[in-house]
Order: C-alpha cells, then sequence, then structure tokens
C-alpha cells in the first residue's frame, strides 16, 4: 500500500493574542501534515495551544485579539491563511467539519433537532422539503440513534451529552467533509459513553474515509484512537510519532513528565495492604436521599429523584475510602449527606461514635471541624473577594483552634506544608493557577486539623501533571496528619492510584464494593466490568471494551428490578423483577442476581 | 414630623451623611486591589473622566449649598439688631449657604420681572415716563443689562442663579434615595435568596405586593399623607424603588449560595451571618454599584415629572422640576419665555448624561456577563 497523500499540511503556523498584559503567543510556530483517512491527534495540557490551532485551520480564531501573525495552512494545495471569508465559508462545513467539547452549547436550544439538521442539509446538499429530512433521518440512524423519527422532533435538552455528540457528528458529517476536527469529543461526556462516541468516531471513519485531526488532554484516548500524535506545550510542537513509539520511548522531556503524571491502569496498585484492624470512623448505613419533584399551583410532590436509594459504606481509620461512578450515580450527593451540607431522607451517619443524620445546625458544628471538604472546581472554591489568609483563617476562627495571635502564622505553616509560599496571606485566589488554588483549599481543609477528608472530585480539573502532584501531596498528608480520606470521582485510573477500597455506585445504589485492587483488576458485576474496560489506557494490554448500550436512565424513574438490567448484556426475566441486595463472597460485596454464574 | 423633615439643617444633615458615606465607600473600595484595577479600566477612557469631572463639580456645588448659616439682623446703624426683653442676637429666618455666599453678585441682581438671556431691556413692556413727562409704551432698560446669562424669571430672579440652587435638590433627591434603597435591597435580598424557604416567601410578597401598587398613587398618597418636600419625595421614592434591586440581588444570592466557596464556608461551619456579609455580598457589591449609577439619573428625571404634575418637592425648594412647572405658563405666552425651561433641561441632562455614561463604564468594567475572557 502506497502512503497516503497529505491532505493538510500546516507550515510554521503562528496564532498571538493581544491582551492587555502583552502579546500571547498561543501558537507559536506548529508544523504538521494530516494524510487522507488518519487520525492525527494533539495533546497538551490547558494553554499548550492545541484548540487555537485548530480553531486556525477554520480560521475561527476570536478576533479581534487574537490573528494569525504568520505561517502556512494549506487544504488540498490551497492556502486557508488570509483566504476571503465568502470562500473559508465553502470549506467549512463541506470540506472542514468541527465538533467541539461541549455538545449542549454547540446546539441552538430553542430549535428542534430535526430543525437544526434539515439546515445544514439544506445549506450544503441544497435539498429541501421532504427529501432533506430524509437524508436528516439517515443521518440520525447512521450515528446510531434509536428511534430517529421521535428524536427529529425533540429539543436539544431532552437529549442525553451522549445523544447531543451523536446528532453534533451527525451534523459534522453530513456533507462528508474530507477533515473532521474534533476538539476534545468526549471530555464532557461520561467513561462508558465515551467508548461509544470513541467506537461510533472509529466505524463512520472507515465507512467515509474522513481524516480526523483529534484535540485532547487524555493520553488513554490518544493511545487507542490516534495513528500519529503531536505533544504541544506553550505553543510548540515538541514530539510527534506513532502511538507504540511514542509510549514506548518518548523523546522529549516534557513527554516524559506527562507520561509519568497520568495514572496508570496496569501494574501493581501501590495501596494492597489492607488494614481490616483499623477502626472504624465512619459508617453510612440505608443512607436515602430523595429530592422531591414539586409540580403545579400548590408545589406538590409529583415523584422523588432518588439520588442515594439505600447506601452503606464504612470507612476505618487512616483509610482512603473512594466511591466512583458516572455523572448521576449520586457520589455527589452522598458526600454532601456526610457533611451534612443536605439533611439526607433517611439513614444513619455515624461518625466516631455519634449518629449525624438527625443533628441539628448546632449540633453538627463540632462535626464540622472534624469532616472537611475539598471541592472539586478550584476557581469557585475559593472566594474572589477575600484574601487567602483570611479564607484559612475563617476556619480556625470558628473552631476556636489556636490562639487568636498564632492564627495567621499558623496559616502561613500549613500554605508552606502544601508547597505554597507563606508570605501569599495578603493576595487574592485569582493570582494564582488552579493547581494553587487547590492547595490553598487543602490547606483551608487541613487548618482545622479534620479527622476525615471528603474529596469531591478533587483533581478533576486539573491537568495532568497538576493532578499527579497534587494526589502525591495528599497521600503525603495522610500520613502526617492521620486523616482518612473519602474520595468521590469518576476517574477510575485515579482512584486505583490512591484509594485502599472502593464502592462502585449506579443510580443511587452500590454494585459492588471490596478491596481496590480486587474490584479494579477483576471486576465481577457486569457494570463494574464494563466500566473499568471503558477506560482508555495507555498500556496495551489485550482487553475487550465492553460498550454498553443507551445511557444512565433517570434518577426520578429508575427501572424495575435491578437498576442496571436495561443495559446489562447478561441480564435475565428476574433481573427485571427482583433488586438484588449487596451480598458478600470472599473478598468484595456484589449486588447482582448472576453474580455466582457470569 | 413634617416640620422636623423640612428644617433646613435636618436636609443639611442628609447630604453630609449622603457625602461622607459616598467617600466612605470610595476609601473602602480603593483598598482593594480588584477595585482598583477595575476603576482603572474605567478612567481609561476619556469621556469617562469628563463624565467623572462633571460630577464632581455638581457634587462640589451641592456640598457648598448644603453648608447653611443665619445672617444676624442688623440695625440700619449697623450694630446687630437684639431681642428688646432678652437681648438676644435675631437672626434672619432665611437660611444662608456658602453657595449663596460665593454668588452674592448673581443672588442680588435682580429685576423687575422677565427678561430674556443678554438683553438689556425688560422683556414686557411697561408705560414709561421720559424726562419731559410723556408717557409712551416700551421695554425699561435693566438695572443690570446684559448680564443675566439665561435671563430673569418672573420676578426678577437671575436664572443662572436658581439653576445652580437645582443642583442641590437634584443630587439629593438622586444620593439620598438611592443610599436609602440599598441597604434594605441588600438585606431583603440576600436573606431571601440564602434562607429560602418561609423567609424568601415572605420577602418576596412584600415586594411583589410593594411593585404591584402603581408607584405614582403610592407617592402621591405619600406626599398628602406626610406634606410636599424633599425628604418625604426620597423617602416614598425609596420605598417604591427598592423592590427592582432586590429581586436582583435574590436570584444573584441564590446562584452564590450554590458555589463551592459557600458550600465550603457552610461545611466549615461558619455563622450565617457571616457567611451572608463575607461570602455573599461582596460578591454582589458590582451590581450594587452599577445599579446605584444608573438609578440615581433616573431618580433626578423622576423628581422633575413629580414638581411637574405638582407632587415634588414644595413651592419653596427651587428644583429643576418645579422651574419646569413654571416653564408650562411661560410657554403658553406669546412670544415664548423659554429660557427658564432651557435652563433647568441643560443642567438636568448636565447631570444625568454623565451619570449614566459612568454608570456604563462601570457594568463595563464589574458585570462579569459582558467581560469577553
Amino acid at each position: 500500500m502506497s502512503t497516503p497523500s497529505t491532505i493538510l499540511t500546516i507550515r510554521d503556523l503562528r496564532t498571538h493574542f493581544n491582551t492587555p498584559e502583552g502579546l500571547v503567543r498561543a501558537v507559536d510556530g506548529v508544523s504538521f501534515e494530516l494524510r487522507e483517512g488518519e487520525t492525527y491527534a494533539l495533546v497538551g495540557e490547558s494553554g499548550s495551544g492545541k484548540s487555537m490551532t485548530a480553531l486556525s485551520v477554520m480560521q475561527l480564531v476570536p478576533r479581534p485579539a487574537g490573528f494569525i501573525a504568520g505561517g502556512s495552512i494549506t487544504f488540498e494545495g490551497r492556502e486557508l491563511v488570509g483566504l476571503p471569508p465568502v470562500e473559508m465559508r465553502g470549506i467549512r462545513g463541506n470540506d472542514i467539519s468541527m465538533i467541539f467539547q461541549e455538545p449542549m452549547t454547540a446546539l441552538n436550544p430553542v430549535f428542534t433537532i430535526g430543525n437544526q439538521l434539515v439546515e445544514v442539509i439544506k445549506l450544503h446538499q441544497g435539498l429541501r422539503g421532504d427529501k432533506a429530512e430524509r437524508v436528516a433521518l439517515d443521518m440520525l440512524d447512521h450515528v446510531g440513534i434509536a428511534d430517529p423519527d421521535q428524536r427529529l422532533r425533540d429539543f436539544p435538552h431532552q437529549l442525553s451529552g451522549g445523544m447531543r455528540q451523536r446528532v453534533m457528528i451527525a451534523m459534522a458529517l453530513a456533507c462528508r467533509p474530507k477533515i473532521l476536527i474534533a476538539d476534545e469529543p468526549t471530555t464532557a461526556l461520561d467513561v462508558t459513553i465515551q467508548s461509544q462516541i470513541l467506537e461510533l468516531m472509529a466505524a463512520l471513519q472507515s465507512d467515509l474515509g474522513t481524516a480526523i485531526l483529534l484535540i485532547t488532554h487524555n493520553m488513554g484516548v490518544v493511545a487507542e484512537n490516534a495513528d500519529r500524535i503531536g505533544v504541544m506545550l506553550d505553543g510548540k510542537l515538541v514530539e510527534e510519532a506513532p502511538p507504540d513509539k511514542l509510549f514506548a520511548s518518548p523523546q522529549h522531556d516534557y513527554t516524559k513528565l506527562l507520561l509519568d503524571a497520568v495514572p496508570s491502569m496496569a501494574g501493581p496498585t501501590p495501596h494492597s495492604e489492607l488494614n481490616t484492624q483499623n477502626q472504624e470512623l465512619l459508617q453510612v448505613s440505608n443512607l436515602k436521599q430523595h429530592f422531591p419533584i414539586r409540580k403545579g399551583l400548590f408545589q406538590r410532590a409529583v415523584g422523588h429523584v432518588r439520588a442515594v436509594d439505600g447506601l452503606d459504606i464504612d470507612i476505618r481509620r487512616g483509610e482512603t475510602f473512594a466511591i466512583v461512578g458516572e455523572s448521576g450515580c449520586g457520589k455527589t450527593t452522598v458526600g454532601k449527606c456526610i457533611n451534612r451540607l443536605v439533611d439526607p431522607t433517611t439513614g444513619s451517619i455515624r461518625f466516631d461514635g455519634h449518629e449525624l443524620a438527625d443533628l441539628k445546625r448546632k449540633g453538627l458544628q463540632p462535626f464540622r471541624q472534624r469532616i472537611q471538604m475539598i471541592f472539586q472546581d478550584p476557581f469557585s472554591s475559593l472566594n474572589p473577594r477575600m484574601r487567602i489568609g483570611a479564607t484559612i483563617v475563617e476556619g480556625m476562627r470558628t473552631h476556636g483552634i489556636g490562639m487568636p495571635a498564632d492564627r495567621t502564622s499558623r496559616a502561613a505553616a500549613m500554605l508552606e506544608r502544601v508547597g505554597m509560599e507563606g508570605d501569599i496571606l495578603d493576595r487574592y485566589p485569582h493570582e494564582f493557577s488552579g493547581g494553587q488554588r487547590q492547595r490553598i483549599g487543602i490547606a483551608r481543609a487541613l487548618a482545622v486539623e479534620p479527622d476525615l477528608v471528603i474529596c469531591d472530585e478533587a483533581t478533576s480539573s486539573l491537568d495532568v501533571s497538576v493532578q499527579a502532584k497534587i494526589l502525591d501531596l495528599l497521600d503525603d498528608l495522610k500520613a502526617e496528619f492521620g486523616l482518612s480520606y473519602l474520595f468521590i470521582s469518576h476517574d477510575i485510573a485515579v482512584v486505583r492510584q490512591v484509594s485502599d477500597r472502593i464502592a462502585v455506585m449506579y443510580l443511587g445504589q452500590i454494585v459492588e464494593t471490596g478491596p481496590t485492587r480486587d474490584v479494579i483488576d477483576e471486576p465481577q458485576h457486569p457494570y463494574t466490568r464494563a466500566l473499568i474496560s471503558a477506560v482508555p489506557r495507555i498500556e496495551k494490554d489485550g482487553r475487550k471494551r465492553i460498550v454498553l448500550p443507551g445511557d444512565v436512565p433517570s434518577p426520578a424513574n429508575p427501572p424495575s428490578g435491578c437498576r442496571f438490567h436495561p443495559r446489562c448484556p447478561h441480564a435475565v426475566n428476574a433481573c427485571r423483577q427482583m433488586m438484588p441486595a449487596l451480598e458478600t463472597t470472599d473478598n468484595r460485596r456484589i449486588a447482582c442476581l448472576r453474580s455466582g454464574e457470569i | 414630623m413634617t416640620n422636623l423633615l423640612n428644617n433646613w439643617y435636618v436636609k443639611d444633615a442628609i447630604v453630609a451623611v449622603v457625602v461622607g458615606i459616598m467617600v466612605w465607600i470610595g476609601l473602602m473600595l480603593s483598598r482593594r486591589e480588584v477595585w482598583r484595577s477595575a476603576m482603572r479600566q474605567v478612567f481609561g477612557r476619556r469621556i469617562v473622566r469628563v463624565s467623572f469631572a462633571i460630577l464632581a463639580l455638581y457634587t462640589l456645588i451641592a456640598v457648598l449649598d448644603s453648608v447653611g448659616y443665619h445672617q444676624p439682623l442688623r440695625n440700619s446703624d449697623g450694630s446687630l439688631r437684639r431681642h428688646p426683653e432678652t437681648n438676644r442676637v435675631i437672626f434672619d429666618s432665611d437660611g444662608r449657604s456658602l453657595l449663596d455666599l460665593l454668588l452674592t453678585p448673581l443672588r442680588n441682581m435682580e429685576e423687575k420681572t422677565y427678561s430674556a438671556p443678554f438683553s438689556a431691556t425688560q422683556f414686557t413692556k411697561e408705560t414709561l415716563y421720559d424726562d419731559e413727562g410723556k408717557t409712551t409704551r416700551g421695554q425699561p432698560p435693566l438695572k443690570h443689562p446684559r448680564r443675566h446669562v439665561l435671563g430673569t424669571d418672573r420676578v426678577g430672579n437671575d436664572v443662572l442663579y436658581l439653576s445652580l440652587k437645582g443642583i442641590r435638590t437634584g443630587m439629593i433627591i438622586g444620593g439620598f434615595t438611592t443610599l436609602l434603597v440599598i441597604p434594605f435591597a441588600i438585606l431583603f435580598g440576600v436573606t431571601a435568596g440564602y434562607f429560602r424557604g418561609w423567609i424568601d416567601d415572605l420577602i418576596q410578597y412584600i415586594y411583589t405586593v410593594l411593585s404591584s401598587i402603581p408607584s405614582l398613587l403610592l407617592i402621591i398618597s405619600f406626599m398628602i399623607v406626610f406634606g410636599r418636600g424633599l425628604p418625604q419625595l426620597c423617602i416614598i421614592m425609596g420605598i417604591t424603588s427598592w423592590t427592582g434591586l432586590c429581586r436582583v440581588l435574590r436570584g444573584e444570592t441564590l446562584k452564590l449560595r450554590e458555589l463551592e466557596y459557600v458550600q465550603a464556608a457552610e461545611a466549615m461551619g461558619v455563622r450565617r451571618a457571616r457567611i451572608m456579609f463575607q461570602h455573599i455580598v461582596p460578591n454582589l457589591m458590582h451590581i450594587v454599584l452599577i445599579t446605584a449609577v444608573l438609578s440615581f439619573s433616573g431618580r433626578v428625571l423622576a423628581e422633575a415629572v413629580l414638581s411637574y404634575i405638582g407632587i415634588g418637592v414644595g413651592a419653596d425648594t427651587i428644583s429643576w422640576g418645579s422651574m419646569i412647572n413654571d416653564a408650562r405658563q411661560e410657554l403658553a405666552r406669546d412670544p415664548v419665555i423659554w429660557w427658564k425651561l432651557i435652563a433647568a433641561l441643560v443642567f438636568m441632562v448636565g447631570l444625568v448624561l454623565p451619570a449614566n455614561l459612568f454608570g456604563d463604564a462601570l457594568r463595563d468594567a464589574l458585570d462579569p456577563r459582558l467581560r469577553t475572557e
């Protein structure tokens, strides 16, 4: 087979931005080629310029601040830089299409899916009326949307995130473009939905022969889907190689650093020794949190969202316990129930021998010190109008920790312990990066000397190299301060790295729980198996990806019997009628009627 | 109460408080880097600097006009007049202000009646007696010819002087009402949004009822009960207008209370009052500031409308609204007497336009939704 011909050539591309702080070189001399029918992946951390490269190809750099300062982009021999907007519009959509990260904002909320699809077809294929609608139906069918007739009449908000992304792909591929630019196409999606979309993109690519420019920060996605990879750092392409070569022998220091930081799904789990002797710190039993759905004139409750529906966990002293699950499974609500940001509907939360579930505001006060929380978004978890020092001292003052005169120096010492300078007390949060803010959030939590720290997606919004450092820090602090962690995350690779025991949640219930090593390396519940197989990973381990059909059902109207049966490949009749209980096997507890058979 | 409210000293005290609070807010904000950088952005545009200079000039005039004193009465020989029994010095019952003192020449340039701007003669004709005692109809010469920049009114007062005196009234209406409204709007809006539940229902009920009464009717009935006057007008305009800001602040609080830093404070066990005033209110201040500046100009205009329909400040208070009200008859004459109306309008626009420009610039700099990042 001859080498496929080059379809897109980028030479020394420089895209710059004028900002009040001066010129920012977002893309600074990038050169690469995209060949027919291949997938070229640009990877890098936030701010590396990978998205700006894509927008430059589309000639969609935000004006007037951004501009292409130099270089050339040739598509099939045509120079795109400086092409008049009219001609560029002819290329966009017809020859080069783009899909974005957030499918909700990319679709217009006030038009039906049908309206928007037909508009694209009219514009690019010149078809009208019934003909256009038939093409639209075909397209939805093609991207694997069930019941496309009905979906055409739906509005974007009626579709799940995965379905919206399928619609976006259908629109982008409507005119059989030669190039599809996918900017973080699965980042906003859950891991089981992500594997559906990646599968779909691969199938369409082999059908249509489209070249894909894949932009992502996820090394696993890259490893499994790209033919060639370009690693970006600070607007420059620092290394380019096929995946096998890149992962086996990375050349550039930054690539090595990046690959080291990616939490691994292979090899021994770092936390394997079981500390069953330790006494229990937290016992949650039969926890339920039902949020009423109110409707009508008198706001009567017409139903309940069963966010958490009968949950039992226990955390021992000095242990890291993880709850994993996809969005909407109720894992965040569990965290909020435990530190009583919400009032649980029923159930018991025993913390160090005290029942928390029915304590009022006043009675909870001592536990507000002993249970602390680290939040997901470092940009909204610090009050932008409060100095760092005031933020950290506030908790100490609330709980009367230390002498008033010493608190500032304690805050400074705590900041130094989490790896910040101690002299930043008088500065404001906006002066710090995401990782630094997360360190400040950790300092705030630890300054009041807690016993249990709930980390709710504490590293999800950080770049992978920063994430690795924060995870190391949390691990160091655990031993030093005698902490226990409740780690809530959707990221199985991270959880595998940090936790001693793990509980997998699906629709408000635990489906499988046990020591991390056992559960992740030998999952037994069908959902856990699919979830873990869907995690994109760098290591080639010959595993087969189990792609689950459909979406997670709504917790307002959960399926009868086993909650997982509509998507379960092993479901039998009994699964539709009987809800399985968590049953103890040798080393774990599992909620599946067929756990012995499959 | 009416007497008390109409007391000159009370109004002066109000102005002192208003100016004091504004200066205090300015000082507080200037200590915060966030605001300093926002202000640098605001003042980066020339039109804003010009607007601010004009506003500062208006404020200066209003302050000068609010430092009041009473002149002692004198006998014809120049000695102080004293009370025959108590032997106390008797003061003029009319108060004077520093502005009056500065404008003494302007104030004393009284004519008999109307005269056009820069005219040498009176506007109306009179029977004139010449040296021989013959009578003719004609326009008599003015006492101060060609020196009335904006003409004179019916009783011969200089219109420029009246317009300048109107500044204080306008500033009090705009500034005092705004400062009256803000604490209530913040307190009720944040309380409703933060506590939700029955407190929210109650506060929403109050402001929904209040805003469903036509505000003009409410103002009229209030002014009839408590009498016409500047403080009464400020109070009732405050009562009818806090609901708008309150509603916005409630909505914003609903959003902020779900943010992670408020949740973090909540999980830390920080007292609720502290969460409200330390974590929520400072993050609402940009909305308050923008609304304050933009509604300031609305209130100045509202005073004109209310005085025009005869329920504004009393007849004894010089205001642009009452000047416009006077102009109603003057415009019905032929030839038209236009200068009083025009003077009032020019001075009013001179205050409202810079205030609006300044408010827009503040919004551009402070409202995160308008930022293009």
